[in-house]
Parts: C-alpha cells; structure tokens; sequence
C-alpha cells in the first residue's frame, strides 16, 4: 500500500484549480480568429485571445465566473493517504484553497432554494472511479453557469442512430445560441445510463478525445450551418472542438448527453 | 457616461467610459423590494447605467475580472428600474419582448458586453466599491467606473434592435 502525504493533495488541488483559472494548458495554442470571418466577427474573436493573455499576464480569472469546482477522480486500489479521515476533505480543502487564495469567484450556493453563498465555493462536485494501481489521478473542471445551463441530456431510441445523436447535438447547439458563451467546446456522450451519459459527456471534455470518428463527422457537417457565430452574434465560428466518448448500454436505450463548454475552457489533470 | 460614437446604432460596437452599477439575480430583487416599500438607496438611478454582473475579488491587487451575465434573468426588472429613471443596461444575450418595449418607449439604451470576457474587462475597470448587499458577496451591488469598454449596442435610442 502506498501512502500519499494528505498535504500534498490539498496542494496539488489548490494548484491546478488556480492555474486552469488562469493559464490552462486546454487553451494553450487555441485561435479563436479564422480567414473566413466577417471584421464584426473578427473584432469579438479579437478580444476573447486578448482576454486570454491579460489573463496570463497580469493574473487576472479568464472569466468573472470561476465556476463551480468539478473533479473526476480515479483512486488506485493500491493507494492511501494521511491528513483526514477521508479522500473527499482533502479534495473540498484543496478547492477552497485555491478559490480563496487564487482570487477567484466563489458562486457555490448551498441550498437550490436558500441560495444562501458561504463564500468558500463548497462543496466541490467529486465523481469517483476506482482503478488498479496505486496512482491517485484528479482531472479539474472549473465550468461557469452560462455554458452548464445550456448543457442537455436525452434518452434517444436506438434506431435513431449517429444521425439522431448528431441532431440532438445540434438543436442542444441551436437552443443555447449565444447564452452559453460560444464558441463552444463540445463533450459529447452516447450509451450508459440515464445518470452516467452526462458524466460521460463531461469526460469527454475533460479527456478531449473522439471515441467514434464516424459519429464525429456526421456532428460536424450537421452544425457547420448553426446560423451564429462567436458569442452568439452572427457570424461563422460558435464551435471550436468536438469530443466523444462511449459507453456500453441497454437494448432499448441511447442515452445521449451534450455538455457544452464556454470559449473559457478550463480543464486541467494532476497526477500523484 | 462617454462613447466613442456620438450616434449609437444598434448592431455596431461601441467603445465606454464612466460608471456603471452592478446587479443580477439576488440583488435586483433586494433592490427593487426596497424601492417599492418606499426605501432609501446609497444610489441615484437617475441616468445611471446598470450592469448585469458580478466581479471576481481583487480589484485592490489589480487582479479582478468582470463581465456580463445573462440579461434574460433580470429582464423583467427592467421596466421598473426604467421608471426609476435607469437610463440603459449592460449584459448578455437578448431580452424578452416586455423589456423590449419598456426600453423603446423610454428611449432606453441596452448594450451586451462579450461574455466571458473577464480578464479584458477587468483590465479596463479604473474604480470599483460594494454600496450595497456586501453579504451577497459577488452578486453585492459595486459601482465600477471603466475607462474603454467595448460593447454591442443591441438596443438603441431609436428603438433599433440587435440580438
């Protein structure tokens, strides 16, 4: 059994939540300006890249909305850890850290109907996967209100195939138009269960992978006519990247789910 | 308030000094309850610019973010503040068709600032102080005075839309 200093846990969540909120490496290299955009459009595209070097250079949150504090967590079999009773404290200590120290948005509320904001951006949304090994892996999605409202899931029937996921992918786009902050990064999920699939479209995101090619094509000839573009305005761009992941399911299901990301896409992974 | 072009027409993009006010979600209701019950505000409406936003901490080490959320949720405040004498707004996205008109018939002003835009935005903000609701935390009513925002003008004085 190995045993993981809790400390360097905490340390390593508030590191990553603080820097995915400034510099993450998902918008490392990312151009949000294309050849074929009108000067209206160009302008706005402008000023998301400036948004992302003032972030950079003068430690600035990308967006006011820091979001709500996501970890998909993979614990190895093999592996403990020391400083609290359990995996989760360490984890909740590290976001608060980093939304405290990193000058950043706290816009948890904990009650739907209170809203009562206790100002430490608990508690942090933790799915867990046990593995083999003795790694602890922790991917960190800091995803704001816009983009998760706008985000949908349904339960297709099978017959539809990648033709009707693919429609489902671009009415969810065409329904959320500008309010989701575009252009979007797209996680796309297809199989499991009614709760799993819009865990797997997360998954998708944070993992930025493309399990189905095929499906991947048929999305994107479907959304190249969306009629927006960047922020919503109208123009050419409103999608980025699209990402798929797949997963097992019923006879009579295809649940399907389309988490849309705003153009600030903030993910990042930490490995101890 | 200063813009850059002395005739704002829906659908260009405006560049804006001066000073704005904050509200959304919890506060607008905070502030509008008072104001109906006949209450005092640290705030004169009259003329003022309300912004559909909540700020990062950090204005004080020149590190804070700002930018507009959606107007949608607030729209239907709209009217009222108008009536109060708000003279336009800042925010997201497009407004519902009763907003539409109380603005048209005031001759009031809507702008969308370009969402998620925090760190642009922050840098050009020159002032910014709670004056009410500090308990809201972020959704606190602040009043900020920018220096160069750019934003669509999507609803001008001339009842000239762009969503």
């Amino acid at each position: 059994m190995r045993i993981v200093d809790g400390a360097e846990i905490v340390s390593a969540v508030r590191r990553l939540f603080i820097e995915i909120n400034y510099e993450p490496e998902s918008l490392c290299g990312v151009s949000f300006a294309d050849d074929s955009m009108g000067s209206f459009e160009r302008t706005l595209a402008a000023v998301l890249q400036e948004n992302i070097a003032k972030s950079a250079s003068e430690r600035r949150p990308l967006c006011q909305d820091c979001g709500v504090a996501q970890l998909f967590v993979k614990v190895g079999k093999n592996l403990s850890f020391s400083g609290a009773p359990s995996l989760e404290i360490l984890l909740n200590r590290g976001v608060e850290e980093a939304y405290r120290d990193g000058l950043l948005r706290k816009s948890t509320v904990c009650d739907p109907f209170e809203r009562v904001n206790e100002g430490k951006n608990l508690p942090a949304f933790i799915h867990w996967e046990l593995c083999d090994g003795d790694k602890l892996e922790i991917y960190g999605i800091a995803k704001g209100g816009g983009s998760e409202n706008v985000s949908a899931q349904k339960m297709l029937v099978p017959a539809v195939g990648r033709e009707g996921v693919a429609d489902f992918v671009f009415e969810t786009l065409r329904n959320a138009g500008g309010k989701g902050c575009p252009p979007y990064f797209v996680g796309v999920g297809v199989g499991g269960t009614f709760d799993s699939v819009a865990a797997l479209a997360k998954k998708a995101l944070l993992e930025q992978v493309c399990e189905d090619n095929e499906l991947l094509e048929t999305i994107n000839k479907k959304i190249k006519n969306l009629g927006f573009g960047v922020l919503g305005f109208p123009g050419i761009c409103p999608v980025k990247a699209v990402y798929v992941k797949k997963a097992p399911t019923h006879i009579a299901m295809m649940p399907a789910a389309v988490a849309l990301n705003c153009h600030s896409f903030r993910v990042g992974k930490v490995i101890l | 308030m200063k813009f850059s072009s002395e005739n704002l027409k829906a659908g260009e993009i405006v560049r804006v000094s001066g000073q704005f006010f904050t509200l959304r979600d919890n506060s607008v209701k905070k502030l509008v309850d008072i104001l109906k019950s006949g209450g005092k505000i640290p705030l004169d409406l009259s003329g003022a610019y309300a912004f559909f936003a909540a700020p990062t901490p950090g204005f004080s080490e020149s590190r804070a973010s700002i930018g507009p959320t959606t107007s949608a949720r607030m729209a239907g405040f709209i009217p009222y503040l108008l009536d109060c004498g708000v003279r336009g707004f800042v925010g997201k996205g497009a407004v519902p068709d009763d907003a539409v008109e109380a603005l048209r018939a005031h001759g009031g002003l809507y702008f969308q600032a370009l969402g998620g835009a925090g760190a642009y935005y922050g840098s050009r903000v020159v002032d910014m102080r709670p004056v009410m609701f500090g308990e809201l935390g972020p959704e606190a009513v602040f009043l900020v005075d920018v220096a160069d925002f750019p934003l669509v003008i999507s609803i001008d004085s001339g009842g000239g839309i762009f969503f």
